[in-house]
């Protein structure tokens, strides 16, 4: 028997193929619907609040310390500056597909933009370390680039003028220049031998060592500075010290043996003070001070603006390192001679007038100035001590009250530290 | 029998031949059977598509071919809201925000899928996202209890209180007397109480009697009695309340303050005992008793060694030394929220918040001076401080020039307030209500950027 044919069968066939077929291309073809019922569109933007969102989810993937409301503004900047250079992946930007890696480059560049204080420069740091890791990976196209390459590269940028590391952390240079400076830098071991330096005179190398030894006008901005190090004595005996200093010339020295503070040393901006537990607190004369006054010397010597005076000495040497040697006289007529390497213009060592040696290494960047964080001390017998830093924080919140003698108030911070000590560890998960 | 009579067939109406119909009808079943084949093709590309390129296990080829559109974006948006959830997990926050879109436009009826996105989001730091998602969901869904109270607990605690009434205004007279009602009620009050309009939270009270027997209402219903200066009966109504031992430490927190604040030292210990007792693990818990013992002994020296205990306890936490720092600076103990910075000095890399406490021990014994110095010392320390940081700063700098006297100085801090709270006109309009309360006029002038709606009416006979 011949199969019968329907008209009306035929017709609802071809509206469901065509629904299908409509169905199918409108509902997966984008995944994500740009306006939405919980779409709303910002006040005070242009973008919605999704396409806002979106990108701001990528910061804070990539930077989860960059601060929500400086984010706010890197956004509206990034997608202003998407929509202009490329407005139809920027329809595309809730899609899953959009190249958001091809991006990368320019919001770190917005975001470093944005970074502009003393205390943010390690995720400063960080930001151009990533657009630079953003940068290789475009160049290098199959290629895995790690975070290693970029942060040889960064390191290398450093090494160049210091112009060109400032203006990149701070997104003030554009992509192809960044890869010009990489180019060059590949092709500097091709290039002729520099010219033979001129000869620099005391003043060449103080101004050479405050330009290489912070970013920008770090020190100046730089309110205060908390340092967290361990001491080992010549003695053998293992200390911490927490050296806490403020503008213009405070300082507070806490030495804690065996997690127990064994005194507190303190320079108030009149008169010096010693704590020790169960002691009140004890004004002590500047002159049995003996060196630990200098630590009331907020800005190294050499970076210093004024009362302090220079003299360039015969060269020297330690270890594989040529180094300028100044003689440096501070106000107070007392001197040191400071060690500086020829190459980094580091301060790598000093001689005191007590025939002391310390050697200084191991270098970081801490609130945008050189750091060494391993000091090694020598005696005039001979005995070594090691300092080593654990942590550095500039301007964590130094208020004057801290370096002042302490009430007679109970429980007073040796109290409370006792109690502290005695605190059950969070047990492990 | 008549033999059956042979008629000849009659001619097609249209006058076409036999052969001809047996044509055009092969024909017609061709293309039929050629469209069935094309059908049968794009089903089955959609369901591999949906299958394989969006690998969403849960297609069935059944779903496509019969049109099953809102299951399969359903199953889509279920398997993306799974991932969200995954790559949140994971810190993956691109991806998630993607996800959590992707699902809660595809399904904006998974009401604990939209609950998930607005937590993301909340957590994410968008509080005004979070709230259009929730809005929306409560749009489709107006009687969910779980969007009615996540939306409402948003609104009444991130300053949006107008927005909450404007909301609630618009709900059906049948939402009121329906289950929802009392819980819808209970925002309302909330709401009008943290606008500061007592006398219209009691006349809703007053209304509405049935909120007085409602476990939910009490602690709200009692802080409209403290703000009307009904103090006892706030008290009185809170204490009641926190004798069930009800599940939030807000509750025995304000009773505390309450009793201490009507020198009930006695009272407040017992309640924070209760608290201790409710939550034995929580910091908070054991700080608020700390608080009620240190009033209650002058910091004598039970109250020392309930210091030493706490410092036993929770001392490994970071947050240990800032709670404690915080509840001094609360209380004004000078000496202890110093010995604490010093404390927190080796212990902490950013002292600033130990500062501020510092700084509001301070202020409560009226050295007034000693906090302005303090706060441009820690002010010259964050040149770049985050917003929510520098609001805090500059609202203590009002506070301090407020106490001095100091007018130019009061507005020139209340003016870059304004400004850091720019981005936030909700947080501009808590801060402004709060100067407001505390008589800080000129303070309040200030961060009128936005004048503050008319209260929306909610009409009683709903």
């Amino acid at each position: 028997m011949r199969p019968r044919f329907s008209f009306f069968r035929f017709l609802a066939h071809l509206s469901a193929f065509a629904l299908v077929l409509t169905v199918v291309t409108r509902s997966f073809a984008a995944d994500a619907p740009e306006a939405g019922a919980a779409v709303a569109a910002g006040e005070a933007s242009r973008f919605t609040e999704t396409q806002r969102e979106y990108i701001h989810s990528y910061i804070l993937q990539n930077l989860p310390d960059f601060p929500r409301e400086v984010a706010v503004v890197t956004v509206e900047r990034f997608l202003s500056e998407l929509q202009r250079r490329s407005p139809g992946e920027f329809d595309r930007l809730l899609s899953p597909d959009f190249p958001l890696r091809k991006y990368r480059s320019l919001l770190f560049q917005l975001i470093g933009a944005q970074l502009t204080g003393p205390a943010q420069v390690a995720l400063r740091e960080e930001v151009a370390r990533k657009r630079l890791e953003a940068i290789l990976e475009s160049q290098a196209v199959g290629k895995v680039v790690g975070a290693l390459d970029a942060a040889t590269a960064l390191a290398k940028i450093k090494a160049m003028a210091p112009v060109h590391p400032r203006r990149l952390v701070e997104g003030r240079m554009d992509d192809d220049e960044v890869e010009l400076l990489l180019r060059k830098d590949r092709e500097a071991g091709a290039a002729p031998a520099p010219a033979k330096p001129k000869v620099l005179t005391a003043a060449d190398i103080v101004a050479e060592f405050g330009r290489r030894n912070q970013e920008g006008a770090a020190w100046q901005k730089l309110r205060a500075l908390t340092i967290h190090s361990r001491l080992q004595t010549a003695a053998g005996e293992e200390l911490e010290v927490f050296l806490l200093r403020m503008r213009p010339d405070r300082f507070r020295m806490t030495i804690v043996a065996a997690g127990a503070t064994r005194f507190v040393i303190s320079y108030d901006g009149a008169k010096y003070w010693q704590q020790a537990p169960g002691r009140p607190a004890q004004e002590i004369p500047a002159k049995t001070v003996g060196a630990s006054r200098y630590l009331s010397e907020f800005v190294d010597p050499l970076v210093a603006d004024s009362g302090v005076g220079f003299e360039r000495l015969p060269d020297g040497a330690d270890g594989a390192a040529k180094t300028y040697r100044l003689s440096v006289r501070r106000a107070d007529g007392s001197t040191y001679v400071a060690w500086i390497d020829q190459e980094t213009f580091r301060q790598i060592g000093r001689e005191t007038e007590d025939k002391q040696i310390i050697r200084y290494s191991d270098f970081r960047m801490v609130g945008g100035i050189a750091l060494a964080f391993r000091e090694e001390s020598t005696d005039a017998k001979g005995g070594k001590a090691v300092l080593t830093l654990v942590r550095a924080t500039p301007d964590a919140g130094l208020i004057q009250a801290l370096f002042e003698p302490a009430g007679a108030g109970a429980p007073d911070y040796f109290a409370l530290e006792r109690m502290l000590a005695g605190a059950t560890p969070i047990p492990a998960k | 029998m008549n033999a059956p009579s042979r008629r000849p067939p009659a001619p097609h109406p249209r006058g076409f031949r036999r052969s001809e119909r047996g044509a055009v009808g092969r024909i017609l079943l061709f293309v039929a059977a050629g469209l069935f084949a094309l059908y049968l093709a794009g089903a089955t590309a959609g369901y591999l598509f949906v299958r394989y390129v969006r690998k969403n296990e849960n297609i069935g080829f059944v779903d496509v071919a019969l049109l099953r559109w809102r299951e399969v974006r359903r199953g889509m948006a279920a398997q993306q809201f799974a991932k969200a959830k995954v790559e949140w997990d994971a810190a993956n926050y691109q991806i998630a925000f993607l996800s959590y879109n992707f699902g809660v436009n595809n399904d904006p009826d998974n009401i604990p899928g939209r609950l998930m996105a607005a937590q993301f989001l909340q957590a994410a730091g968008s509080n005004s996202m979070a709230l259009t998602t929730l809005v929306d969901g409560l749009a489709r869904a107006p009687d969910d209890p779980r969007l009615i109270e996540r939306t409402f607990t948003l609104l009444n605690t991130t300053g949006r209180e107008q927005r909450a009434l404007e909301l609630l205004a618009r709900r059906p007279a049948s939402a009121w007397s329906g289950p929802n009602g009392p819980a819808l009620r209970t925002y309302e009050l909330e709401a009008t109480t943290n606008l500061g309009d007592v006398a219209a939270a009691r006349k809703l009270l007053d209304q509405h009697p049935e909120l007085l027997k409602l476990p939910r209402a009490t602690p709200t219903v009692a802080r409209m009695y403290w703000e009307a200066k009904e103090r006892l009966r706030a008290i009185n109504l809170l204490t009641a309340y926190v004798g069930t031992r009800p599940e939030g430490l807000e509750a025995y927190t304000q009773l505390v303050q309450w009793q201490l604040s009507a020198e009930m030292g006695d009272e407040a210990v017992a309640t924070a005992g209760l608290a201790l007792e409710k939550f034995p693990g929580e910091i908070a818990a054991r700080v608020l008793r700390l608080e009620a013992l240190g009033v209650r002994e002058n910091l004598g020296p039970a109250w020392v060694a309930a210091v030493g205990a706490y410092f036993k306890d929770f001392g490994a936490r970071p947050e240990a030394i800032t709670q404690l720092a915080a509840l001094a600076g609360r209380r004004g103990w000078v000496d202890l929220a110093r010995a604490l910075y010093e404390l927190g000095a080796l212990h902490q890399q950013n002292l600033s918040i130990l500062g501020f406490c510092y700084g509001d021990a301070l202020l409560r014994q009226g050295r007034f001076r000693e906090v302005q110095a303090v706060l441009t010392q820690i002010e010259s320390q964050a040149v770049e401080g985050s917003a929510p940081f520098l609001a805090q700063l500059r609202n203590r700098q009002v506070i301090a020039a407020a106490a001095l006297g100091d007018a130019a100085a009061v507005r020139d801090s209340a003016r870059r307030l304004a400004s850091v709270l720019r981005s936030d006109p909700e947080g501009m309009e808590a801060t402004r209500r709060n100067f407001q309360r505390s008589g800080l006029v000129a303070a309040a002038a200030e961060l009128t950027g936005r004048p503050p709606a008319a209260r929306p009416a909610v009409p009683a006979n709903k």
